[in-house]
């Protein structure tokens, strides 16, 4: 490019500046393992209830929140984020507002039921091994759906930066 | 337009989709970026050399176990200089649609296809579309830029 592109060449670069921008996207990613770990865990927080009887609720919420939290802090830490498979990490101006509201809002919900139904005596629902099942669906379906699921989510927040990298 | 606004730095295309990818990102690894502007690892470090010694480009070295790993991220000042590239970039496009209709070019706006101004040099109906923007979802922000980034 000259020192005074044409026309022509000015829309190529910004054209080039915007699928750069776009191909970011492409890179948030984990290793398969992550997703793995992640739906063991919620098989074995939901499941162990139904074996070693309620008491070990106690043990179990804090393992999960535990790996929770070490998956946080890891993700923010460059070393961490490579160890889980991510080789970027994406501005929060990249995201799209309104999927950033809607993924509060819903984080927020499933929070708000989860602590409804631990208060809530739900004596008709007496199915047995109740939890296994749940966990063993919802487990199953990260490891399984995980990285599609995360594909779809990833195209939902495209479109929060514009082409100039500005806000 | 000013052309004191465009970048001599980011005039080079690989520089430019450099610094691009990494608007987007607070950090990647120099490897992700090796892959998707597709050079090999000493053209980038070339690259990545020149763009930090102009402040635009931080590089950070570091192991992952026994691996050794070098992140790269934008500076501030890389971010600030982008934008005002790409706002000098967007004013040559918009000055060319511009002399376009001036001509008379375009009366039912729509882009004038083959009636633009010769030598505009600017593809009327085809990678640029009506309205002066470039494909892809940023077109109408980049009609009417905004501010610096925070960063």
């Amino acid at each position: 490019m000259s020192d005074r592109p044409t026309a022509d060449e000015a829309a190529r670069a910004l054209d080039d500046v915007d699928r750069r921008r776009s191909q970011t996207f492409d890179s948030v990613g984990e290793s398969r393992w992550v997703g793995v770990v992640f739906g063991v865990a919620i098989f074995l927080f939901l499941a162990a209830p139904d074996f070693f009887g309620q008491g070990v609720t106690v043990w179990t919420s804090w393992a999960f929140t535990a790996i929770v939290v070490l998956y946080s802090v890891m993700l923010r830490s460059r070393r961490g984020a490579a160890v889980l498979g991510r080789r970027t990490r994406l501005r929060r101006q990249e995201v799209s507002p309104r999927f950033a509201l809607y993924h509060r809002v819903v984080i927020a919900a499933v929070l708000v039921v989860g602590l409804v139904s631990l208060f809530v005596p739900h004596p008709h629902l007496a199915v047995p091994y109740l939890r296994t099942i749940v966990g063993a669906l919802l487990g199953g379906a990260l490891i399984v759906f995980g990285p599609s699921l995360q594909t779809g989510l990833l195209s939902l927040a495209r479109g929060g930066g514009n082409a100039h990298g500005s806000r | 337009m000013a052309p004191a606004d465009l970048d001599p730095l980011l005039l080079d295309p690989t520089r430019l989709s450099i610094v691009s990818l990494l608007a987007g990102t607070r950090w990647a690894e120099f490897g992700w970026v090796r892959e998707a502007v597709d050079l090999s690892a000493s053209a980038l470090s070339k690259q990545v050399t020149t763009l930090g010694a102009q402040g635009y480009v931080e590089v950070e070295k570091g192991y992952v176990g026994k691996r050794p790993r070098t992140w790269l991220n934008l500076s501030d000042t890389g971010r600030t200089a982008l934008e005002d590239h790409v706002r000098a970039l967007q004013r040559i496009v918009d000055a060319s649609r511009q002399a376009g209709r001036d001509h008379g070019g375009e009366t039912d706006g729509r882009p004038p296809g083959a009636g633009g101004p010769p030598g505009d040099g600017v593809p009327h109906g085809g990678s640029v579309p009506h309205g002066g923007s470039v494909p892809h979802g940023g077109g109408a922000e980049r009609r009417s830029p905004r501010g610096p980034s925070a960063g």
